[in-house]
């Protein structure tokens, strides 16, 4: 009996012959902590070398959010250039400046990470979802912070 | 993406490597259990995790899952006879009991010890439920046994099926956790199939092709949330679990029994798609179980005498152009099962992971991986027991619920997401 179309097409043996060329040319992320903890990550991820992920650069000041005001120019020429953003916030983060970012991002899809939400406190969690969760097309709540560079690499940031 | 070493951690599950130790953790589903009947019944041929097993029934009940083969001269035990509790080879006479054990070697003295000497590879084989699971990993380790609530609700209100899937277990796997597939592919079940039809949540789903989505991390897995709109300014939640290594449960439909998988591996190049269906605190109605048995829902009909799927790679699963185009379904593929089954093992049987490019909506399956991976690592590198095998782990059920719409679903629809005796599922 002859193989069926479907049954030869999925052998090992033809899968060698899947086309190797570039399928997809390179995409922009940006990546914006939203609170003090998330930068330091941040700062920590740029190190890393993800070559197609701009970290927006932050006052080294510990003050922040408060002078993301300077920092506008910064911040909406990573989104700009992006077609993906990423907020990223520690569980109990105020997220204040989400919406405006949000507003910022708009026609660019919205990742909402929120970290170290294991063990965290039920009202501290809500106040950083209700912040992300109205303008995030994907909210990630991971226990820990190891999800981000992986999450970044499976995109290919 | 996967980097190509990771995506080699993570589907290669043979004796010896990362993810076959991971594996090799748990309690996994080895055979149903009317494959061995009766005791004394014929044995029967298993292949689980690339291990050549034979799984048998002894006359006095016992059951055993041992390496195949003779140890005298690598006969296949399958054609062994059963009797008075033990197997015995047909070539040269020798006998083992369900633990591996040989107990008689007819050519040499009894007095001489050899036969004591020989004994098979061999896992415990226990019912819990319609199935007899296995635990192939370091006796010292072994875990409780299993606590899934599809197995443990009465006979009458529960069914499971398994089918052979042509394809690594984790591009099968990685289906269950994609939810974003639903509103394509599987379009129209729920205006048709008789185990989801009718449901008020349908009507959610219908207006809404495009949830939101959120994944919540949990000690022994994931959540995964599909959000759309409801009345009133509130959500309607479709949330559904994933343990690890390999247990997902779709979210219900109205009182209809609920259902989920496992994906275990047979070898790298196949899997068993085990799907079940109960109904936490009623039996299933005849109806219901001539359904599923007939392949609706998340089940399949079968070439006689086989676990392989009636509709299979062999005659292009069936492909009705015409349905295609007439919308009936979307792929031309009938029924849920071999509509994710067909593109699966059209990915090849061993997807390359290198050439992907995720998006947002494939964070689950890159939570999963990540999850899978790291605890690979950490079993193999410092010996650290995997989550999932802690029945708190496994007492998980999914649900479909409407939350108001600032809180997280985890804490929100925490009851209705845990097994609650005598309380029946949280559906819409």
């Amino acid at each position: 009996m002859s193989l069926s179309e479907s049954a030869r097409a999925t052998s090992a043996a033809e899968a060698r012959f899947r086309l190797q060329a570039p399928n997809a040319r390179p995409r922009r992320l940006a990546v914006i902590p939203m609170d003090e903890q998330a930068r330091a990550l941040a700062v920590g991820l740029a190190a890393q070398g993800f070559a197609h992920t701009s970290f927006v650069a932050l006052s080294e000041s510990e003050e922040w959010p408060a002078h993301l005001t300077g920092r506008t120019r910064a911040v909406l020429e990573a989104i700009e250039a992006a077609q993906t953003v990423v907020l990223l916030a520690t569980a109990g983060a105020e997220a204040a400046l989400a919406g405006t970012l949000a507003e910022a991002a708009r026609g660019r899809t919205l990742i909402g990470l929120i970290l170290d939400s294991e063990g965290a406190a039920p009202e501290a969690l809500e106040r950083s979802l209700a912040a992300l969760r109205p303008h995030a097309a994907m909210l990630v709540l991971a226990e820990g912070r190891d999800y981000v560079a992986a999450m970044l690499e499976a995109l290919r940031a | 993406m996967l980097r190509q070493e990771q995506n080699e951690l993570a589907t290669r599950t043979g004796p010896g490597t990362a993810m076959g130790k991971l594996f090799r953790s748990y309690w996994v589903p080895a055979l149903l259990a009317e494959e061995l009947p009766e005791d004394g019944c014929p044995p029967v041929r298993v292949k689980l995790l690339s291990e050549r097993l034979l799984a048998w029934r002894d006359s006095t009940g016992r059951y055993g899952l041992m390496d195949e083969f003779c140890a005298h001269r690598g006969v296949s035990l399958w054609f062994g006879r059963n009797e008075e509790g033990g197997l015995r080879c047909p070539y040269h006479g020798w006998k083992y009991d369900v633990t591996g054990q040989c107990v008689e070697v007819p050519s040499e003295p009894a007095e001489n010890g050899f036969c004591a000497r020989i004994k098979l590879a061999a896992y415990p084989l226990v019912q819990v439920g319609d199935i007899l699971w296995t635990y192939m990993g370091p006796p010292e380790q072994q875990p409780p046994l299993p606590e899934w609530e599809f197995a443990r609700v009465p006979a009458a209100q529960t069914f499971t099926s398994k089918r052979v899937q042509e394809c690594n277990w984790m591009q099968a796997m990685e289906g269950g956790i994609d939810s974003s597939h639903v509103s394509w592919l599987h379009r129209g079940a729920l205006n048709h199939d008789p185990l989801f039809k009718g449901a008020k949540g349908n009507q959610y789903n219908l207006r809404d092709a495009k949830p939101v989505f959120e994944v919540v991390e949990m000690p022994g897995g994931l959540y995964i949330g599909a959000r759309r709109n409801a009345e009133d300014g509130r959500y309607y939640w479709r949330i559904t679990p994933w343990v690890m290594p390999s247990f997902t449960m779709v979210p219900p439909r109205g009182d209809h029994p609920v259902h989920g998988h496992f994906w275990i591996p047979i070898d790298d190049e196949n899997c068993w798609a085990w799907s079940f269906d109960y109904h936490p605190v009623r039996a299933l109605t005849a109806q219901e179980l001539q359904h599923m048995k007939d392949g609706h829902g998340i089940h399949v009909t079968y070439v006689p005498g086989s676990f392989r799927p009636a509709a299979n790679k062999d005659n292009d699963y069936l492909i009705d152009r015409a349905a295609q185009q007439r919308g009936d379904t979307y792929s031309g593929v009938a029924g849920i099962a071999m509509q994710d089954a067909s593109l699966q093992e059209s990915m090849g049987p061993i997807v390359d992971r290198t050439r992907e490019n995720l998006v947002s909506t494939d964070n689950g399956i890159i939570m999963a991986r990540h999850r899978l991976l790291r605890a690979a690592r950490a079993l193999a590198e410092k010996g650290v027991l995997p989550p999932g095998r802690e029945a708190e782990h496994q007492r998980v059920r999914s649900a479909a619920v409407i939350l108001p719409p600032d809180q997280p679903f985890k804490e929100a629809a925490a009851e209705a997401l845990r097994v609650r005796e005598g309380v029946a599922q949280s559906s819409v």
